[in-house]
C-alpha cells in the first residue's frame, strides 16, 4: 500500500482483491482438504434443476465403494438434508438466510462438523442459483454444473460464468425429452462456445440414463 | 444478490485502508469491475446506497473502472475481445483461450483527507 501527500488530500493505492477474504478461507479449505486425500465437487444449478435427486441417487451406487459426506446450501430448511441422511451418509446442512451463495467460510464451519474420517469424494451442493455463486470459490476441486433440460439450450449463453468455470456439465431430467422442444445439440454447442473442454453428461434418475457415465466420472477422479 | 456480500467487503476493505493511513474522511473509492465478474454494477450500487450510512464511505463517490473482456487464444496466439455469445478465438475458432481480463473484483484505489490537516 502507497500514499502520496498532496497537502490535506491524499489518494491511496490499495489494489485489493474484493474476495480476498474469501478466497483466503478457500485456499485453507483446499489445503485442508487434499491433504486429507478428499476430493471436492462444488455443484452449481439453478433451483429446480434436479441437484438432491441426483446426488440420493448418486449416494446409493457408490456409497459401497467410496466413502462420501455432503454439505447442503439452502437459504432455508433441512429438507435435502434430512433426503441425504436417509442414505446413511453424513451430511451438514448449513442455511444461508442473508445470502444468496455459499462462501469459503460456510464451508470452513461445515468441514468442522462433518465426520471426514476415510471420506474420499465431498459433495457441496451449492444454493440453487446459478449467478451468485459462481463468483464464489469454496476450495473444491471442481465446480460441476447441472441443468435440467427444461431450463432451455440457451442456458449457457444466459448464464456463462457458471459454464465457463466448470469441469463438467450434467444435464438431468432427459426423460422428458419426448414432451420438449429441446435440442441436445444445440445446447451442448451452446456451452461449447463458452466451454470448449466442457464434459458433458446427459442424465436421468426417472429413467437412469446416464448415471453409470456420471458415476464413472467420479470413480476416475477419486481413484485417479 | 451477492452484490451486497461484495459491497461490505469493499467498505470493510476501504475502512481498513482510511485507519492504516490515518484518514478523517474518504471522497473517493475506485473500483474495478470486470463484467465478467459476475458482479452487476448497478446491484452494487444499489447495496452501498443501503449499506454506506455511517461508514467512512458515507460521503464518498464510487468510480467503476470496467476492463473490456479480453481473451488470449493459446492457438494462434491471437489477443481478443471476449463475445458474451461465443467466447473462442474468432481468428481460428480455437478451443483454448483464457481470460486476460473481464474477471476483477478489486479495490483499485481511495481518495480522503488526513486527520492532521
Amino acid at each position: 500500500m502507497t500514499s502520496n501527500r498532496n497537502g490535506a488530500v491524499r489518494v491511496i493505492t490499495i489494489e485489493g482483491n474484493i474476495l480476498e477474504q474469501n478466497d483466503r478461507f478457500a485456499r485453507q479449505n483446499r489445503a485442508y482438504l487434499q491433504a486429507r486425500g478428499i476430493y471436492t465437487l462444488n455443484l452449481l444449478s439453478s433451483p429446480g434443476s434436479g441437484k438432491t435427486t441426483l446426488l440420493v441417487e448418486t449416494l446409493d451406487r457408490l456409497k459401497n465403494e467410496i466413502r462420501c459426506a455432503v454439505i447442503e446450501g439452502d437459504q432455508q430448511t433441512s429438507n435435502d438434508a434430512q433426503r441425504i441422511a436417509e442414505t446413511q451418509v453424513p451430511v451438514v446442512q448449513i442455511n444461508t438466510p442473508q445470502s444468496c451463495h455459499l462462501d469459503a467460510f460456510h464451508v470452513r464451519r461445515a468441514l468442522e462438523a462433518l465426520p471426514l474420517d476415510g471420506v474420499e469424494l465431498l459433495f457441496i451442493e451449492n444454493v440453487g442459483n446459478l449467478i451468485c455463486p459462481a463468483s464464489f470459490d469454496l476450495g473444491e476441486d471442481e465446480k460441476v454444473t447441472l441443468m435440467s433440460i427444461t431450463e432451455g439450450e440457451d442456458k449457457p449463453l444466459k448464464y456463462p460464468l457458471a459454464f465457463h468455470l466448470a469441469h463438467l456439465l450434467v444435464l438431468t431430467k432427459m426423460d422428458l425429452l419426448p414432451y420438449l422442444h429441446f435440442d441436445l445439440e444445440l445446447c451442448k454447442q451452446n456451452a461449447w462456445r463458452i466451454n470448449p473442454g466442457l464434459s458433458i453428461i446427459a442424465t436421468s434418475v426417472y429413467s437412469q440414463t446416464g448415471l453409470e457415465e456420471w458415476c464413472n466420472y467420479l470413480r476416475t477422479r477419486v481413484r485417479g | 444478490m451477492h452484490e451486497t456480500s461484495i459491497a461490505r467487503n469493499v467498505i470493510c476493505i476501504v475502512e481498513e485502508a482510511a485507519q492504516k493511513n490515518d484518514l478523517a474522511c474518504v471522497s473517493k473509492v475506485i473500483l474495478e469491475i470486470g463484467p465478467f465478474s459476475g458482479v452487476e454494477i448497478g446491484a452494487l450500487e444499489f447495496a452501498f446506497s443501503a449499506l454506506k450510512h455511517g461508514t467512512i464511505l458515507q460521503d464518498a463517490t464510487i468510480e467503476y473502472l470496467t476492463p473490456p473482456l479480453t481473451l488470449f487464444c493459446k492457438e494462434c496466439e491471437n489477443e481478443y475481445l471476449g463475445d458474451f455469445d461465443d467466447l473462442r478465438c474468432p481468428a481460428c475458432m480455437g478451443t483454448h483461450f483464457e481470460v486476460i481480463h473481464g474477471r476483477e473484483l478489486i479495490v483499485k484505489s481511495i481518495i480522503g483527507a488526513s486527520n492532521d490537516q
